[in-house]
């Protein structure tokens, strides 16, 4: 099994929705505090999951994306292996990266084996922290059905965001990969993501180039 | 990334020791051999720097009561590793160093721990450079360069201390051959750091947006990176594009501390006559030189995650046009 | 919660709103709730200190209370007209407004004014009801969405549902904007375009959609009043009204010449023609359009607008074919109010959204009513797949209610006659005497004739310069019109503290401000009374105010208090309550007897009338609580909701879902529910009688109230035409325009709600600094480039930003993100920090008043409803020398001088929620 959380780009609006519903849930959650520094003054607080905003092309023809990067649970997860103690690891049994503060000596090395920039230091606490995949939601059986879902899926607007079993070929998530063409970031470092993205998906002009012409010319 | 003390420390000064302590071993089996007394200090010295390096590692390690674990994967961490072989090297180099203040010298044991010792600097300077050199999102580093010039330079910087005890004791003939070795060793460091930092500006235009977001539509410009600035203190792989008269000019710096004022030392000690100012002068400047450099290593790299927090460079295509291909426009209108 | 601390804010599943999903400001309310701008005691100004400066010393509530009474008091009992109050946009008006009027003066409103007034007074002038709580694009059935400049930060989750069906279903999406952000970002296609000119382009678009038949001939004769015959009589006081029977009701002609009452023709009105009924000249609205559509040709609209004339060919054949060539059937039958059966329902699945995009500019109200008409033109006002009310909309076109006209209806210790906000319906309407306003924001006056929600901007200006007449007491319920909801802020600031010059006193001399947070205005005022956040009181969202319905049917909903405010905190709705009991106000004090301890017994007690049955709260009515709509106050109501999910939603049945303007079912129904006076038919007016009137008054031809000043009648003339019109804004209008080529913009962040997000310390951290974009090739043309310093001046000032290029953005313009920069001192945040020394205000250098043609003031405002014109702002942008953000406003005192130095706050339940001090 391999849980993944797949984001529609073709639906996402750049709200941040999914960036403060994390937040909101792991600073008080089982791998919490989420910290912030100086949150009055300059701020620079840590995020698990950030929102990248990015125009393409030249006007007119700018288009503009909005990325949730967050952990992206990778198959070959590059922060793994790098890690001296095993403080970060991967779930056999879901395929969540986790990482287990009381034996992290706060080297950051598995920071900068991440190829995406989503593990974020605190150095109050020493220690690495990231996207748990709300795993503490999910495997908390007291919750109703629908907040068993890592709480950026939860609270999505647009409902951009899938959660589900890559492993698993019937599920949504493998689905919406298989029929939408859903790429990972940044393959060419060889980390396998098993977070996934859904790219755009332009809707067409509905008429005929040719019928634009003639009544130009015939009429405009 | 974010370069910073303990790591300065840690890989200058193991590469320095390292340096030293194959310099003693050269000396001691390839080399005109030199007065025991100036290389059972450089050996002392050298345990003393490792040992130095060895405590800024803790300052690194912002939880040294789970360093308990640090050897647990030694299977597929290199920083593991590194933690055993620093730690033997050291630990070698300590016998060697120390025994002869219980020991008898130039006996048996001191030699076997010489080799060895040998061995476990260059084996300990080998993985260090390795941890680096074998990170893929570390654009900069991800290549045997890595390796190659973390050796050179930390052997080098040893070298040349080695180089000033010697100057200082007016052994011509030593002197004379470990400058040579120096002049070459000189030369393949200045060679490998300029292809080094070739592959460091490589690195730096090596991802873009396309494969970072799945946009394929160029160029790209980030709108915001999610704060205003890039969040420098929670993700220390990032680190501002250092601007490029500061880069050029810390290179000049690299060039003249670790090149030209060296070479200049070697070429004015070879006839071995009244080095001893200048060869100090000369370990002095390489060494300087190995920090800047070093902070350009840490400072300059590229991590990968770059591509969502800086604008691309714009680099113009030799045959893309604004017009839409009207072939292509034409079959998704008839879809 | 977990242990008295907020641990998690969601949406909730079931809502018919929000479906279960939240936006970046909901769930980062927990530190909204827990700001270090959170005000915790009265406070008055300290003894001596100068208004602005922040000082303040706190008090008890009695002497609070006892102050602001005592004001309040001596102004009922002398003249009502000098308290001005005021209030932001989530201050419930259905109580706000009723305690004004209790109270007796005309001079309340929201913040409408400098809002968005427009819209809502296009739509309800046009077809009773608008976007946003009025009314919504039915995107779950539409094919084809236009969509102009809108606000992303609300209502921002049900449109972010609803174009997430929309894409499901793969349907267009094109974006018409400057700026290309947000939702634009998803748009299919970005058709870039001048701001201020939206009323060309959409001119244009009819112009087409006419000439190409792609329009619905049937809706517009049966639905809409474009078949009615308008007198043609120049010069008469007949001119330009609608024909109309002896019986009052509007004429059509029919085939064979025949004129019969609209009701009557079945739908078989001619479109198009010229008459002559019983020796008057009479021609159907449409024909009169389109004598005026003729000369607005797509290549006129090119010029115009910027976009290409193949652009606005095309789009109008894509949304003309769309609507005519794919209509949506649904299998509901129902009957209109011409007793006609239809077997199914018909949609055309074109739908439109807008909001100040179109609203913000001098030309805004005509622009609204192009849409409205263009959307009637493609037949899709309620149906599916278009536009679709809300409950209780649509109502009678305007609505009716309509403020007291007379001045005396204002008088010394007596309520108003009337509600305070409304919909005129001619001249007569006017609060003037002669010329003269009767308010003091010069709503209802011939300036600002339908101002329907006031006009919030104009207070303070006329406060200060005494015109129509001074005030005595300014209160301010949580509005920053200090800041960032104004304009000309540094003049603004300082006509608050302004004194007169004999006597040394302010010249608005009692300032009272309402807040829960301590806002740039907080430190202008007397007297601060503090307020509950949204987690610690009662309230509702109400159908009487803004109502949060669906189009599939009515909806309320109440907010519950689950956190404790602080001790020194009171909820402002009780302490209005408390003020209204010791002054005893009509209908809070009946016979002596205080009729709502508080809040919480008003949500659940006060009816629109006495007896009335209808109240706050549409659900769980009646004594037992099994009554909608209308029953006897219910005592348990407000537990009722906390119970069931905190919401009530009735679902209309299909048949009543659609057409509502004309479906005799729904109008009998909402009848019953009291939405509507009567189940007369609405039909919706393509042209506009009403506006007629003012141009009849503007012409000396109307039997009632009309101005003298000409300058004045002029206005009307102009500007108040019956049919939809496109006018150049009058910001381009003054002969120094050309020198400043450039308009600037305004884009809400979905993360910020207006000021609030800088107090929130996980909000901040998603944007507390703005700079200004331009397109890079502009940039280019001015020798500007990336990252630069720039002075940005308009012609009342000018000021500093860093530049940021963008691509997009037209060139034509520069935006920046809107109320990010904040007050130094203001908000809890440390004076150094970005909001404050790296973040730009443009409501600066936007300007307040227009030199037109007398020596009058007169605001840059909409001359039909007063909205600020904010968006038509004129600049030129050049390199600065000076490498910081300028002006500089002079630091105030916080009122918590420590907050701000926490160096790490880590938010959990297990410990208090306070950071490590530096």
């Amino acid at each position: 099994m391999q849980l993944t959380i797949i984001t529609d780009l073709n639906k996402c609006v750049g709200c941040k929705s999914c960036q403060v519903s994390c937040k909101e849930h792991n600073t008080a959650g089982a791998f919490g505090p989420v910290p912030d520094n100086d949150p009055y003054r300059d701020p620079d607080g840590m995020w698990w999951n950030r929102i990248v905003g990015m125009e393409t092309g030249e006007y007119p023809n700018a288009g503009v994306l909005y990325l949730p990067k967050a952990c992206m649970h990778c198959y070959d997860a590059p922060c793994v292996p790098v890690c001296p103690t095993g403080a970060s690891y991967k779930r056999q049994d879901n395929g969540v990266v986790l990482v287990d503060y009381d034996s992290c000596i706060g080297c950051q090395l598995c920071m900068w084996a991440c190829p995406y920039g989503v593990r974020e230091f605190d150095e109050e606490h020493g220690v690495v922290k990231k996207c748990t995949m709300c795993i503490d939601r999910l495997e908390d059986e007291s919750l109703p059905d629908y907040e068993r879902q890592p709480a950026c899926v939860q609270s999505c607007p647009t409902h951009a965001r899938t959660f589900g079993d890559l492993d698993d070929p019937e599920s949504k998530v493998s689905q919406l990969v298989a029929q939408r063409q859903g790429f990972g970031l940044l393959p060419e470092l060889g980390a396998r993501p098993a977070v996934h993205y859904l790219p755009r998906r332009p809707a067409p002009v509905v008429i005929d180039e040719k019928d634009v012409l003639r009544v130009m010319e015939e009429r405009y | 990334m974010r370069p910073t003390t303990p790591l300065l420390l840690i890989t200058v000064l193991q590469g320095l020791s390292g340096g030293i302590t194959l310099a003693i071993a050269a000396f001691s089996f390839l080399l005109p051999p030199a007065s025991d007394s100036i290389l059972r200090n450089a050996l002392l010295l050298s345990f003393a720097i490792a040992v130095i390096g060895g405590i800024s590692s803790f300052f690194h390690m912002h939880r040294p009561q789970a360093g308990k674990y640090i050897l647990r994967r030694l299977k597929t961490s290199w920083l593991s590793r590194e933690a055993l072989t620093t730690g033997i090297y050291a630990m070698i180099l300590g016998v060697v160093a120390l025994g002869p203040l219980v020991l008898p010298v130039n006996s048996w044991w001191y030699w076997v721990g010489g080799v060895l010792a040998s061995i476990a600097a260059l084996a300990a300077m080998f993985v260090t450079a390795m941890l680096y050199a074998t990170i893929p999102a570390m654009r900069s580093w991800h290549s045997p360069l890595t390796v190659l010039s973390m050796m050179a330079v930390g052997l080098s910087s040893g070298g040349y201390a080695m180089l000033a005890l010697l100057g200082e004791s007016h052994l011509a003939a030593a002197v004379h051959r470990l400058a040579i070795f120096m002049l070459l060793a000189t030369i393949v460091v200045a060679g490998v750091k300029l292809l080094q930092w070739k592959l460091f500006r490589d690195a730096r235009r090596s991802l873009n947006a396309a494969t970072g977001t799945g946009m394929p539509r160029a160029p790209y410009r980030i709108i915001d990176t999610g704060t205003t600035r890039p969040p420098y203190h929670t993700q220390t792989q990032v680190w501002p594009d250092l601007p490029v008269s500061l880069r050029g000019g810390l290179e000049a710096v690299v060039v003249l501390t670790m090149v030209l004022l060296p070479l200049g030392v070697i070429v004015a000690t070879l006839d071995g006559t009244g080095a001893g100012l200048l060869t100090v002068l000369g370990a002095i400047s390489f060494l300087f030189g190995t920090f800047v450099e070093r902070w350009l290593f840490f400072g300059d790299a590229t991590h990968s995650s770059k591509v969502w927090f800086v604008d691309q460079e714009k680099v113009g295509s030799r045959v893309a046009t604004n017009r839409p291909s009207p072939a292509l426009v034409h079959r998704f209108r008839n879809m | 919660m977990e242990k008295n601390r907020v641990r998690f804010i969601s949406g909730i599943p079931e809502s018919p709103v929000n479906k279960g999903v939240w936006c970046a400001k909901g769930g980062a309310g927990i530190m909204t709730e827990y700001s270090p701008a959170r005000l915790t005691t009265p406070l008055m100004r300290a003894p001596g200190a100068e208004r602005g400066s922040g000082k303040f010393v706190p008090i008890d509530w009695d002497t609070a209370l006892n102050t602001v009474e005592g004001w309040l008091r001596e102004i009922r009992t002398t003249d009502p007209r000098k308290l001005a109050y005021f209030t932001g946009r989530d201050q419930m008006q259905a109580f706000n407004g009723f305690w004004a009027k209790q109270f007796g003066t005309p001079n309340w409103a929201a913040h409408g004014g400098f809002c968005s007034v427009n819209m809502a007074a296009g739509g309800m002038y046009s077809v009773g009801g608008s976007f946003w709580e009025f009314g919504w694009p039915d995107l779950e059935k539409a094919r084809w969405f236009m969509m102009f400049g809108v606000a992303e930060d609300h209502p921002s989750n049900p449109l972010k549902l609803a174009i997430s069906a929309l894409k499901d279903r793969g349907g267009r999406f094109v974006v018409v904007n400057p700026v290309r952000s947000g939702y634009g970002a998803l748009a299919d296609e970005w058709v870039p375009i001048r701001p201020g000119t939206d009323g060309a382009l959409l001119l244009a678009l009819m112009h087409v959609l006419y000439r190409e038949g792609l329009y619905d001939k049937d809706y517009l004769r049966r639905y809409t009043n474009a078949a009615a015959l308008v007198e043609v009589a120049p010069g008469q006081p007949q001119d330009g009204m609608l024909l109309r029977s002896e019986t009052g009701d509007i004429m059509v002609a029919t085939s064979g010449n025949s004129f019969v009452p609209f009701l009557e023709a079945h739908g078989q009105g001619l479109l198009e023609g010229r008459f002559e009924y019983q020796g008057r000249r009479v021609e159907t609205a449409f024909s009169v359009f389109l004598r005026r559509l003729a000369d607005a040709t797509p290549a006129w609209a090119e010029s115009v607008t910027g976009i290409a004339k193949k652009t606005i060919v095309r789009l109008a054949l894509e949304m003309g074919t769309t609507a005519m060539n794919h209509p949506v059937t649904l299998p509901i039958a129902w009957t209109d109010f011409y007793g006609d059966q239809h077997p199914v329902t018909v949609g055309r699945p074109v739908a439109f959204h807008a909001m100040r995009g179109l609203a913000a500019h001098t030309n805004g109200f005509q622009t609204i009513r192009g849409l409205f008409d263009l959307m009637m033109m493609l037949g899709t006002i309620d149906v599916p797949g278009g536009f679709r009310y809300k409950s209780p909309y649509p109502k009678p076109i305007p609505p009716r209610v309509k403020p007291a006209a007379n001045a005396s209806d204002y008088g010394p210790n007596q309520a108003a006659k009337a509600p305070l906000l409304g919909y005129p319906t001619t001249p007569d309407d006017m609060l003037v005497e002669g010329d003269t306003p009767i308010r003091i924001d010069e709503a209802y006056s011939w300036k600002y004739p339908l101002a329907a929600h006031g006009a919030i901007q104009n207070v303070i200006r006329n406060a200060y310069s005494q015109e129509p007449y001074g005030i005595d007491t300014l209160m301010i319920y949580m509005a920053n019109i200090a800041w960032n909801s104004t304009w000309n802020t540094i003049g603004t600031r300082e006509m608050l503290v302004a004194k007169e010059e004999t006597t040394g006193e302010y010249r608005i001399p009692h300032v009272v401000v309402i807040d829960a947070y301590d806002s740039e205005t907080v430190a202008f005022a007397d007297i601060v009374l503090p307020d509950t956040t949204y987690l610690e009181r009662w309230d509702a969202a109400s159908l009487q105010d803004r109502p949060i319905s669906e189009p599939d049917g009515p909806a309320d909903s109440i907010r519950q208090p689950v956190v404790q405010p602080p001790p020194g905190v009171r909820p402002a709705a009780d302490v209005l309550i408390e003020l209204a009991n010791r002054l005893e106000l009509p209908r809070f004090v009946e016979n002596g007897k205080r009729l709502f301890k508080n809040y919480f017994d008003y949500l659940q007690y006060w009816e629109t009338e006495p007896g009335s049955g209808v109240g706050i709260l549409a659900g769980r009515r009646g004594l037992s609580g099994d009554s909608d709509f209308v029953g006897k106050p219910n005592g348990r109501q407000l537990e009722a909701y906390a119970s069931n999910k905190a919401f009530w939603f009735y679902e209309l049945p299909h048949d009543i879902k659609y057409y509502r303007m004309a479906n005799q079912q729904y109008l009998e129904w909402a009848t019953e529910a009291k939405f509507i006076p009567s189940a007369e038919p609405i039909v919706l007016h393509f042209y506009s009688e009403v506006l007629q009137t003012f141009k009849l008054a503007g012409q000396g031809l109307w039997p009632g109230k009309k101005p003298i000043q000409q300058d004045l009648r002029d206005r009307l003339i102009k500007y108040f035409d019956p049919l939809p019109i496109w006018y150049v804004p009058f910001e381009d209008q003054i002969a120094e325009a050309s020198e400043f080529p450039l308009r600037i913009l305004t884009q809400r962040p979905m993360t910020h709600y207006h000021s609030w997000g800088s107090q929130n310390a996980w909000l901040r951290q998603l944007l507390n600094e703005n700079p200004l974009f331009m397109n890079p090739r502009m940039a280019a043309q001015l020798g500007l480039h990336d990252g630069q310093w720039v002075w940005i001046e308009s012609r009342i000032g000018k000021m500093t930003a860093t530049l940021r290029f963008s691509d997009a953005v037209e060139p034509g313009t520069v935006w920046t993100w809107n109320a990010i920069a904040k007050g130094p001192g203001s908000w809890g945040l440390d004076p150094s920090a970005p909001e404050a020394t790296r973040a730009m205000l443009i409501n600066h250098i936007v300007p307040d008043t227009i030199p037109l043609t007398s020596e009058d003031t007169w605001y840059n405002n909409d001359p039909v409803t007063g909205q600020a014109g904010w968006y038509d702002t004129r600049v030129r942008v050049y390199p600065s020398e000076i490498h910081e953000i300028w002006p500089k406003v002079a630091p105030r005192d916080p009122i918590h001088p420590t907050a701000p130095s926490t160096s790490r706050l880590a938010y959990t339940t297990k410990t208090p929620p306070v950071g490590v001090a530096r």
